[in-house]
This record gives structure tokens, C-alpha cells and sequence, in this order.
């Protein structure tokens, strides 16, 4: 069962990364100066949400993932209240904005991750609060990977979730505690995968639903995800497979996938980056 | 990737800390609550154990079906009939799910509106399907709602027999 694979999880010292396929494509000179911060107003719900956010200057260090990026114009990251769906629920999200050339982090969104994280209680509090990290983490990067197709104009063939998604993990698998950081996304996949058939039962118009988004299903981005890390070195990471995270029958072109997925965003990145 | 990491770890220890974390609305509290006992029921013949489904009803319960009254010692009743059934392996399988739910709540008095679809097969037992138009009453019982009652009709498709 893969979830017993994150019983290994243990801090280890995160050692500074190197974002290699960033750094190797040349692009790592990028100033600061191109990221915009910002905390806009809330109201008293997130009030001292905020107020901990700038104090400890959050946003600041997760535009950690956007710096190594030249960006051809200012990025704004942000930290919204996002307020609540029309079904009453918070609006959990976290997204890019082509137009105001930004990205938005809803406070909702980190609740919704702890929320998910802090109910996994058969998990030591510290291993909880990884896997929340990990799945923080991917999002922001996933975010970043919209963010570089648009502000660059990267032509995405094929589903930019999808591209996103790899962007995202192939930042992680380039980091020497990356791949235990990855499990966070994949618990995550596979919670809210089990959360969606629990309540909608999974009709004809379920379906429709899902398969008609424009993400993939959650099962689709966990085997993705999956079968970067391995691809990323199979030697490393058998336990993939044995784990059940990846399924024998498609490990074999794993590594061919990562490597042409990582010299692809390599190319573009060297390509728009200079 | 140390500083981001640092940062949703700050995250999370902040959201931590108490009274730091959001309070779910009372009325995002409602919907979930009408989501997850339909679920439960839904998930019935794999939990086989009927607590997790009359946990969502308050000890006063009643409801109104097509006119019929149901009370709460007879939904323990059914329920326990039908764990026993699912106990001696009867093979039972069961589709349900909400939609459209929406909530509204004053004080400790919720209330809720919202479509059931239901489709509930059991060897030797009518098959029941069909769409339900469902009002229920909540109250809060500490930090958690209760149905109190509901009220529900039949949008399409009446129940049929088993042949
Ligand atoms: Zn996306």
C-alpha cells in the first residue's frame, strides 16, 4: 500500500537546492526586483492570518520558487481571502492571472491543505505538517508553471494542467529532498480522489464533471507525478513500483518521459529566458 | 527550495497555533453535513455498521416521505435491519448522492434544501430509485448539526417493485 511509504518521511536538514534544470538552462541570474509582493486587505476572518503572513514575510520566501525566473515583466504574488463558492464552501484555490500578470494564493486554500492534512491523524503531527508542505509547495509551483508558459508565451501543447503539473515536479525531483516533499501531492491526490467518489457516488453527471475539467483526474495527476519521480532515476526509487504508486506495466517508459519533459521545459526555458 | 519549504511549514504551524484557524460557516457546516450523511448511507454496505449513517439524526428525529412519517426509533430500527442483512452477507448495493444543497442558518437553527437521487437494490427487497426534493431542519448540537427533520417528495421516478 503506497500510504505506508510515508512513514519514511523524516526531516532532514533541507539542504539549499539546486534547481538544476533551472540553473543548467542559464536563467538562475534573475532579479528579485521582478517579483512583486503583495498582502491586499481581508476582512476579520483573516485578519490575523494576514497580519502572521506579513510578520513572518510568507509570501516573500515562496516567491523562493519564482526568483530563479527571469521574468520578462513584474509578477505580483499575492495572498487573497477568496471568500465562498456558490455551494456555501470556501473557495479554495490558488491560481495565475494572465491579464494582471499574477499570482494568487487564497488564504482558504492553505486552510483547505491543513484541514485535509491535520485530519490524517493515524500521521505524528511533523509528518502531517511535510505532507501539508509538500502539497503547498506543488501548488505554488504548479502556479509558477502557468505562469512561465503565459508571461513567456510558451506555446502548451496538449493540457496546461498537465504541463504544470510536470513543470512542478521536475522542480521537485531536482531538489535532493524532493522526493519525499513529493508525497504530499500524492497524498493529496489520492484524498481528494477518494473524497470526490465519496460524495458524488459517481453518476453519469459525475462523471461529465470530471472528465470534462480541465485538470486531469486526481488518479491521472498522481500516477503522473509518480512516474517522473521514478523516471527521474529508477535505480533510486524501486519503492515507486513496489509501493503500488506505479504500476509495472507503464514504469518502463518512465525515464524517456522525464527526460523528454525536462529537456522540453529546458529548451523553452533557455529559449524565452535570455 | 529551503525557503519555500520553511514558509508552508510556517504555514502550517500557524494555522496551528489556536484560534488561528477558520471556523467553517454554519452554513458551509450544514451543506457538508447533508453531504456526508447521504455519503454515509451511500457507503452503507461497506461500513456495515449503521452508527455511521443515525449519527447525522437528532435523538428527535422525524421525517415525512411521499407523506409517510418516519420516526427516529424507526429509522434505528430499519438500520439495524438492514446491518443485520449486510452482516449475513445479503447482497445490497446503493447509489446515492445530494446536489444543489443550500443553507441557511439562524443561531442554533439551521435549515437546508437540496435534490436526493437514490437507487438502492437489495436481493428480495423492492428496488427503491428514484429523485427526492428534500427541506431538512438542523440544530446544533455543540459543534456539530443534527437533522432534526426533513421533508422530502418525489421529484421523478416512483419507487417500483422487483420482479
Ligand atoms: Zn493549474
Amino acid at each position: 500500500m503506497w500510504l505506508t511509504k510515508t512513514s519514511k518521511l523524516v526531516v532532514v536538514g533541507m539542504g539549499l537546492a539546486t534547481w538544476l534544470f533551472i540553473g543548467s538552462a542559464g536563467i538562475g541570474q534573475a532579479g528579485q526586483s521582478q517579483i512583486v509582493i503583495a498582502y491586499p486587505p481581508v476582512s476579520n476572518l483573516y485578519m490575523q492570518q494576514r497580519q502572521l503572513w506579513m510578520q513572518n514575510r510568507l509570501l516573500e520566501d515562496l516567491s523562493e520558487a519564482l526568483v530563479p525566473i527571469k521574468w520578462p515583466r513584474q509578477l505580483t504574488l499575492m495572498a487573497v481571502e477568496c471568500g465562498f463558492l456558490a455551494n456555501g464552501q470556501p473557495n479554495a484555490n490558488a491560481f495565475y492571472n494572465p491579464q494582471q500578470h499574477s499570482i494568487t494564493l487564497c488564504y482558504e486554500f492553505a486552510d483547505y491543505l491543513f484541514q485535509m492534512f491535520s485530519q490524517q491523524t493515524q500521521l505524528p503531527q511533523n509528518q502531517q505538517g511535510l505532507l501539508f508542505s509538500g502539497a503547498l509547495m506543488f501548488t505554488i509551483l504548479h502556479e509558477a508553471g502557468h505562469a512561465v508558459i503565459g508571461e513567456f508565451n510558451i506555446p502548451a501543447i496538449g493540457r496546461e494542467e498537465d504541463a504544470a503539473d510536470q513543470f512542478a515536479t521536475i522542480a521537485f525531483v531536482a531538489d535532493p529532498n524532493g522526493a519525499q516533499l513529493l508525497m504530499g501531492p500524492l497524498w493529496w491526490f489520492q484524498l481528494s480522489s477518494q473524497q470526490s467518489k465519496n460524495f458524488l457516488g459517481f453518476d453519469t453527471r459525475d462523471a461529465i464533471r470530471l472528465y470534462s475539467d480541465e485538470h486531469g483526474v486526481d488518479e491521472q495527476r498522481f500516477y503522473n507525478i509518480s512516474c517522473l519521480l521514478y523516471g527521474s532515476n529508477p535505480s533510486a526509487h524501486q519503492d515507486v513500483i513496489a509501493s503500488g504508486m506505479l504500476t509495472p506495466e507503464r514504469a518502463p517508459r518512465c525515464a524517456s518521459e522525464y527526460q523528454k519533459i525536462r529537456r522540453s521545459w529546458e529548451l523553452l526555458l533557455t529559449q524565452k529566458g535570455s | 527550495m529551503k525557503r519555500l519549504f520553511l514558509a508552508c511549514l510556517s504555514i502550517w504551524a500557524l494555522i496551528a497555533l489556536p484560534g488561528v484557524a477558520v471556523a467553517e460557516s454554519d452554513e458551509a457546516a450544514i451543506v457538508r453535513t447533508i453531504m456526508e450523511s447521504v455519503n454515509a448511507f451511500a457507503n452503507f454496505p461497506q461500513t456495515k455498521d449503521h452508527q455511521t449513517v443515525a449519527r447525522f439524526y437528532s435523538k428527535d428525529y422525524f421525517g415525512i416521505q411521499d407523506g409517510a412519517v418516519m420516526s427516529r426509533s424507526l429509522l434505528d430500527k430499519q438500520l439495524a435491519d438492514m446491518e443485520k442483512m449486510l452482516k449475513d452477507e445479503i447482497p445490497m448495493t446503493i447509489k446515492a448522492s445530494a446536489s444543489n444543497v443550500r443553507a441557511e442558518s439562524s443561531g442554533v437553527m439551521g435549515w437546508a434544501t437540496y435534490d436526493v437521487s437514490i437507487d438502492w437494490d437489495s436481493s428480495g427487497l423492492p428496488i427503491v430509485k428514484g429523485n427526492e426534493k428534500c427541506t431538512s431542519l438542523l440544530r446544533k448540537a455543540g459543534t456539530q448539526w443534527q437533522i432534526q427533520h426533513d421533508h422530502c417528495s418525489s421529484s421523478k421516478g416512483q419507487p417500483e417493485k422487483a420482479t
